[in-house]
């Protein structure tokens, strides 16, 4: 064997080693932390504090009467910010009840899931063994969310509310009593953004650039429906793997197929819509695509920060804007800010809202987190009417059921901000067919080729699944009233 | 077609000036750098703070590439010198410095994704024959030739490069013969960070910057460097050719088996010719 591929070998030996031994290292700093809190716990908890470190945690909490609530997201990597944000909203809503419950101290216990199912997993099986929480919050991304809803069908004894997870299947085909979700589903929030497209600015051909995995699949789907059922003709997909450097290639292709199309949607989220960004300037697309639309999560507001001030102009849609101008929104951007030292956006105030959920829950249970069901319950009849985003209110699948928020990025004293230019009410997940559940959940779920990109070929797959009932009412203009 | 072969160029060149530093320090030093990839990301947000406070992207480039020079020196003289020789436990350090730097990145300037800001006179696209190339892309491929050139004449063409390639063929030897060579070793080493520190800013202007590059960039440097061939200059330029061709033509027609067709040829080389297209391979 040749030195050199000793040197090569060694590395990966080496990288396996160090992979192992930081692991470790997370596990044992994590663990210090908790010690650290419960330290804080005992101290002002209970007078009998326990000398020994190995005290079972949970256990001792609930003598005190205190409450742990467990906040699992990814908080380190790629996708940090979509698990630190709805930590940060957590926190501010728990800073506005002093941390206290009737009296009794409530704790976070913060654990990483970094993204990855795998991770998840091990996670929420420490939250329920080690710490022995009944009430999680998180996780924040899509193939989590998936692990989530599994895990939840086996620990009907925990309750979750995803942090920013959007998978719709969490609370429609693979729902289960208690995951419920103060958030939103992929399709949920652009159902009728497909609409506005089609209707008000009049295009009937979008090329669509995507990454090519669950979430963005979800939206392209709720926009296809929304787009094709309102007049539209076509949309172009084009999928890329997530993390994608350059955009050149795309880049080209989009030109050279300009004449054909009337706008690009990019359908996309993080450090990739970054780029595709900065390759659409590089390239002055502009000038052959007027218009920019985008997904639910490209008009984000740390997207917004790192893009030039010619990204005014993008249309997109939401179920929060962070220039809705009620007084509950105003007030949760300022503390938030004064707390943070940040701009609050969608993410945060999912956090926030989940926590502030599961307090008022926990009204109707007297403080007892153990009652899963009673909770559960008390969430579905829930109407929450002080919300930033507006009131919501929950299905019978335990989701939201908002309204959303067609926006326009605007250049306000130099900032860019996302401005309100429609609004589309109280819109459950599933979004215009609120009659036709079953037949929706019949369907095959979203995939990167269904629903089709043609309407064509669209309205056939409607007609077979929905059946022709809805046709009838779909040309009479009943479902999108 | 043409377009894409633009890109493939301008990838390649950003690879390139990233792998060749690596691969000149590992033939010399023996050592597999894996902080390489933490350096690039390092010397990009060093670039980034740089750029949001003097608003000069020339100063900029200089001081990410320098700041990360330093970095370098660091390791090199206060942690790699007490473990050389022992290819485990350098490869070990290089490692932890890699994952520390990582970690520090994200406490100091956060998990989100950011791009550097690039002066207007490199903004938007220039017509070139009838193809739209941006003028980043143009700045970036006769970036990568200067330094290319530069780097081909320090080594061929003065005394330093004699013994620069005279330590590649065999260290002891050129020690023997009265050549400081540790202090070539570290020469060499923080070269190799200055490189890697300058293409941080400047590719972070080209694309953007997210925890999670670092070791994006390190595996393709480590795939130049197998593909191309330890220690060997030329491979540098063609392994990088191959890979950004690879990239621009895959993320076009193969989105999908993009990684697949970047290894491919990797494995290949490691089965037909285990010492890389043009390396020389170790006695």
């Amino acid at each position: 064997m040749n030195i050199k591929w000793k040197h090569v070998s060694f590395a990966v030996l080496g990288a396996s080693l160090l992979a192992v031994t930081s692991a470790c290292t997370e596990e044992m700093e994590t663990e210090l932390e908790e010690e650290m809190d419960d330290g804080v716990t005992e101290d002002e908890g209970s007078a009998e504090s326990d000398t020994e470190d190995d005290a079972d945690d949970g256990d001792e909490a609930e003598e005190a009467g205190a409450i742990q609530i467990g906040v699992v997201g990814p908080m380190t990597g790629g996708f940090a910010a979509y698990g630190e944000k709805v930590e940060k909203g957590v926190e501010l809503a728990l800073s506005e009840v002093d941390h206290t419950f009737n009296g009794n101290e409530i704790t976070t216990v913060v654990e990483d899931s970094q993204a990855d199912a795998e991770q998840l997993m091990t996670r929420l099986d420490s939250l329920r063994d080690r710490n022995e929480v009944d009430i999680v919050i998180g996780p924040s991304t899509g193939d989590e969310g998936e692990a989530a809803a599994s895990w939840a069908q086996n620990n009907e004894d925990t309750l979750i509310m995803p942090g920013y997870s959007a998978p719709e299947d969490m609370t429609m085909r693979d729902a289960s009593d208690n995951l419920l979700r103060a958030g939103w589903t992929g399709s949920q929030t652009i159902f009728h953004f497909g609409k506005y497209v089609a209707e008000e600015m009049g295009h009937e051909r979008i090329v669509m650039v995507g990454q090519d995995y669950a979430y963005p699949w979800d939206q392209a789907a709720g926009f296809k429906r929304g787009f094709f059922e309102n007049g539209g003709e076509e949309v172009h997909t084009i999928w890329h793997p997530t993390d994608t450097l350059e955009f050149s290639a795309i880049m080209g292709e989009l030109q050279g197929m300009a004449d054909e199309y009337d706008a690009v949607l990019l359908n996309s989220g993080g450090a990739d819509a970054i780029a595709f960004y900065e390759a659409w300037e590089q390239y002055g697309m502009d000038e052959s695509y007027p218009q920019m639309l985008g997904g639910t999560n490209v008009a984000d507001i740390p997207i917004l920060e790192e893009v030039s001030d010619n990204f005014e102009g993008v249309y997109s849609s939401m179920h929060y804007s962070e220039s809705l101008d009620h007084e509950e929104n105003v007030e949760f951007r300022e503390n938030y800010a004064e707390m943070h030292g940040e701009e609050a956006d969608g993410i945060a105030l999912q956090g926030y809202d989940t926590m502030r959920v599961i307090l008022d829950a926990l009204e109707e249970t007297d403080g007892d987190t153990s009652d899963t069901a009673a909770l559960s319950e008390a969430i579905r009849d829930m109407e929450v009417g002080d919300s930033p985003r507006g009131a919501f209110t929950f299905d019978e699948y335990g989701h939201a059921v908002q309204d959303i928020y067609i926006k326009r990025v605007d250049l306000v004293d130099g900032e860019l901000q996302n401005e309100v230019v429609e609004t589309y009410e109280e819109v459950s997940q599933f979004g215009p067919y609120e009659d036709y559940q079953d037949e929706y959940m019949a369907q095959p779920g979203n995939e990167r080729d269904f629903p089709a990109d043609t309407a064509e070929e669209y309205f056939e797959d409607l007609e077979e699944y929905f059946g022709e009932e809805y046709m009838n009412e779909l040309e009479e203009g009943g479902i999108w009233e | 077609m043409l377009i894409t072969i633009v890109n493939g160029l301008t990838m390649a060149s950003l690879l390139f000036i990233i792998a060749v530093g690596l691969n000149l320090s590992f033939a010399l030093l023996r050592v597999a750098n894996l902080a390489h990839g933490a350096f690039y990301l390092f010397g990009g947000y060093v670039g980034l703070s740089t750029m949001n406070y003097t608003d000069s992207w020339i100063l900029a480039i200089l001081v990410g590439g320098l700041v990360t020079g330093v970095l370098a020196f660091l390791l090199e003289f206060f942690l790699l010198r007490k473990v050389r020789g022992d290819n485990l436990r350098e490869t070990l350090v290089t490692l932890s410095v890699a994952f520390i730097l990582a970690d520090l990145m994200i406490v100091i300037w956060g998990g989100n994704p950011r791009s550097i800001a690039y002066p207007e006179m490199l903004q938007g696209p220039v017509h070139l024959g009838g193809i739209v190339v941006p003028k980043l892309s143009v700045f970036i491929f006769i970036f990568a030739v200067v330094i290319g050139v530069l780097l081909w004449l320090l080594l061929n063409k003065t005394k330093i490069g004699m013994v620069i390639r005279a330590g590649v063929d065999d260290f002891e030897m050129v020690s023997a013969l009265g050549t400081n060579i540790r202090f070539v070793f570290t020469a060499m080493f923080v070269v190799a960070g200055f490189l890697a520190g300058i293409v941080g800013v400047i590719g972070g202007s080209h694309l953007m910057m997210s925890p999670g590059d670092d070791w994006r960039i390190l595996t393709y440097a480590l795939l130049i460097i197998i593909l191309g061939g330890m220690g060997s200059f030329g491979g540098s330029v063609i392994a990088a050719l191959i890979m950004g061709f690879i990239y621009s033509f895959g993320s076009l027609y193969f989105p999908e088996f993009q990684l697949f067709l970047m290894f491919a040829p990797v494995a290949l080389v490691l089965i037909f010719r285990p010492k890389g297209l043009f390396g020389r391979g170790l006695a």
